[in-house]
């Protein structure tokens, strides 16, 4: 558990113990509202990624607290922590294949609103004895950017059919994740596509979900073609390259042994360099060379910055998923003044 | 609501993933071999607590034998988790800025033996003003940096005015020299040894400037994992800084009287021809800058692609996985691992014998 050295509400954010994760909550409301207000427009709902973040209070505000909106969890852990917070209708992108886990299932779909996605035949089995409430299923389809789930459109006709032969289980439509910018246009064809072939043999799909949770957008969903009902999202709050200190590592200079060299006080332990080194916000002439464990090293040209012992080194990092994955707590900033701190609730929640 | 722990004796078969596993065996035979390499030997292990933030672990290495009852720890907070478990001596191998965790530092310098590293005068001077305003005393010790570029002295010179400055100020007590190094590679112990010993050499050759000047030096922290079995032939030093070797990891496999003993459990949750999916992805088992783990038992798989919950392995040869199967994950950083997770199951042929809390995760403060 994380062991900061509390600070006084209203306490300006840079004297934060150090390191430590902040939001700005203007900027991040506004991102919300910003680009809801754009899917809005092009009849596309918005579901957010709460796994992304872990964080009910930030769910909540994506959800306008309505607690029927649905939002999408990696685990059934996750979904778990998100129902204590009063969540009621999850999207689980997990096969319950456990006992502990299909007891949980059985728990939360008795409790609300739950749709599964599901990318193989067999986990239909290991639902299928959970009588009781309703299940939405949701078949999970493969991309140039993912190959977990079914391949062929002509694939998906046996599950469908398959579920149809339960009572509790309904077939709602089709999903597919997009993990590269690029590979958006072809995940989106491939969902159309196989909406239609389905249609053609009288199937409908409710739902055709694009779950592009670690892509950063900036205007790429005006692309997104009419069909596809719904963007699962995770960043989307904090980082649309047109207000990229939404959400920030503040870092402190311990040590400056050389000309040109800082060493901060976080590392890899307190910022994620699982896909990628992260990029110092408040000194355009500084970089982040590398990360260890504990600490990061930066460079700079000494002859334009002068960086000493004791300085704050604002970061954005390459993935803000992986980097809320580390922390317990966020502290929440209006005006560069400590306003709240928040729980990660689903922090560490594997399963 | 959290899944319930796994009963003590239930079976490995039976519990949930993906979990952290630790080969309780595998573990205490490298604990062994520092007690053995450390029994005769003037220089102990003091072992590093970031790898594996659990002091009762710490305690395990103690009472099996080779170190000095003390450990290292990467931050402040890290430390007070080990002092409130017990552990008595800490040393605290960052440099220690600010005048907020210093006075935290000062506080826990009155409740067990606390050493800090530090490479800087006016650091060290603020180190001093707030300790004598508490009433405590800081061990202190000159980081040399003897091939890592990051923090440190670069020059005996530079070492020698700081130990100057430590020896003239109120409330540290000027300690020695500490040094960490790395090297690349899968080295052989030949490789081993000439790195090892040509760093550890630069490290004592500050000390021994500080020495000629007339400053005792009573304390050369240097050497970690790779070079546990150099460092205590060298003379001079007295304590090493390892941690990697007690759960170890794939980079280090070379290192082969020591076993893997820290795996992730996980579930097969899909097959098809050429792939095997899993129940574990970055989040838990972490992937920093494309270093991928291993499979425990079969080479014929790799790791493809790694997502958030689930990671895609290439299926290269025969198989039989199936749905539902398990495997294990050899980690490819462990201390970046271990400090995602809340627990450690440590488990002895096959059954559960004991569920650690890993109480230091997150506390890089």
């Amino acid at each position: 558990m994380e062991r900061p050295i509390s600070k006084p509400i209203g306490q300006h954010f840079l004297e934060l113990d150090t390191p430590t994760l902040i939001i700005d909550k203007n900027l991040l409301q506004a991102n919300i509202e910003a680009i809801q207000a754009d899917l809005e427009k092009a009849s596309i709902d918005l579901i957010p990624n709460a796994a992304a973040h872990g964080t009910s209070a930030i769910a909540r505000m994506q959800t306008g607290n309505n607690t029927k909106s649905p939002i999408f969890v990696d685990t059934f852990q996750q979904a778990e922590c998100f129902f204590q917070a009063g969540f009621e209708n999850i999207i689980i992108q997990a096969p319950p294949l456990s006992f502990t886990k299909k007891g949980l299932l059985r728990h939360l779909q008795d409790s609300q609103t739950l749709t599964l996605s599901i990318s193989n035949i067999s986990h239909l089995d290991a639902i299928r004895g959970n009588h009781g409430s309703p299940i939405s299923v949701l078949l999970k389809i493969t991309n140039k950017s993912d190959s977990v789930g079914f391949k062929t459109r002509e694939e998906l006709i046996k599950p469908i059919e398959y579920l149809a032969t339960f009572e509790h289980l309904r077939f709602e439509g089709l999903i597919t994740n997009a993990n590269e910018m690029e590979s958006m246009e072809q995940a989106c064809e491939v969902l159309i596509s196989a909406d239609e072939y389905l249609d053609r043999n009288s199937i409908s799909s409710d739902q055709l979900l694009l779950n592009a949770s670690n892509l950063i957008f900036e205007k790429e969903f005006n692309n997104i073609p009419k069909g596809i009902t719904g963007l699962i999202s995770g960043t989307y709050p904090f980082h649309t390259k047109t207000q990229d200190t939404v959400c920030s590592v503040i870092s402190t200079v311990i040590s400056t042994p050389e000309p040109g060299k800082a060493y901060v006080d976080c590392g890899q332990k307190a910022i994620s360099v699982d896909r990628g080194v992260p990029s110092v916000i408040n000194y355009p002439d500084a970089e982040i060379e590398k990360m260890s464990a504990e600490h990061g090293y930066v460079i700079f040209d000494s002859n334009k910055l002068h960086l000493k012992i004791g300085d704050k080194i604002l970061l954005s990092p390459a993935s803000y998923s992986d980097t809320f994955n580390l922390y317990d707590f966020v502290n929440i900033i209006e005006e560069d003044k400590l306003i709240s701190i928040i729980p990660t609730d689903s922090r560490g929640a594997f399963k | 609501m959290k899944f319930n722990q796994p009963n003590i004796g239930s079976s490995i078969a039976d519990l949930e993933t993906p979990s952290l596993i630790i080969d309780l065996e595998a573990m205490e035979s490298n604990f062994s071999v520092i007690s053995e390499t450390y029994a005769n030997s003037t220089c102990k292990m003091r072992q590093h607590a970031k790898n594996i933030k659990c002091p009762d672990i710490l305690w395990r290495q103690i009472e099996i034998g080779g170190t000095l009852n003390g450990v290292c720890a990467a931050k402040v907070s890290e430390a007070e988790v080990m002092v409130e478990g017990g552990i008595r001596d800490v040393l605290i191998t960052s440099e220690v800025v600010g005048e907020d965790k210093q006075k935290r530092l000062a506080y826990l310098a009155k409740r067990a033996n606390i050493k800090v590293c530090i490479d800087n005068k006016e650091n060290l001077t603020g180190l001093s003003s707030i300790a004598t305003s508490i009433g405590s005393v800081i061990g202190v010790l000159v980081e040399v940096d003897t091939s890592m570029g990051r923090a440190g002295v670069r020059t005996p010179q530079q070492g020698l005015e700081l130990a100057q400055l430590a020896d003239s100020l109120e409330s540290v007590e000027f300690l020695g020299v500490m040094s960490h190094q790395t090297v690349e590679g899968f080295a052989d112990k030949e490789t081993r040894f000439l790195e090892g010993k040509k760093y550890i050499d630069m490290c004592l050759e500050v000390g021994k400037t500080i020495h000629d000047s007339g400053i005792e030096i009573k304390v050369v922290s240097s050497g970690e994992t790779f070079s546990y079995d150099v460092a205590p032939m060298i003379d001079g030093v007295t304590e090493v800084e390892g941690g990697t070797y007690a759960l170890m990891s794939g980079p280090t496999a070379y290192m082969e009287e020591f076993s893997l003993a820290g795996k992730v459990l996980t579930t097969v949750i899909d097959v098809d021809d050429d792939q095997i999916v899993i129940d574990a992805g970055i989040k838990c088992l972490g992937g920093p800058l494309g270093v991928k783990p291993g499979i425990e038992g079969n080479r014929h798989i790799t790791f493809d692609q790694m997502y958030d919950s689930y990671s895609t392995l290439s299926r290269k040869g025969k198989d039989n996985y199936k749905i539902g199967d398990t495997l294990l994950i050899e980690t490819s950083q462990q201390d970046i691992l271990v400090n995602r997770w809340d627990h450690f199951i440590g488990v002895r042929d096959g059954v559960v014998e004991v569920i650690y809390e890993i109480s230091a995760r997150g506390c890089h403060h």
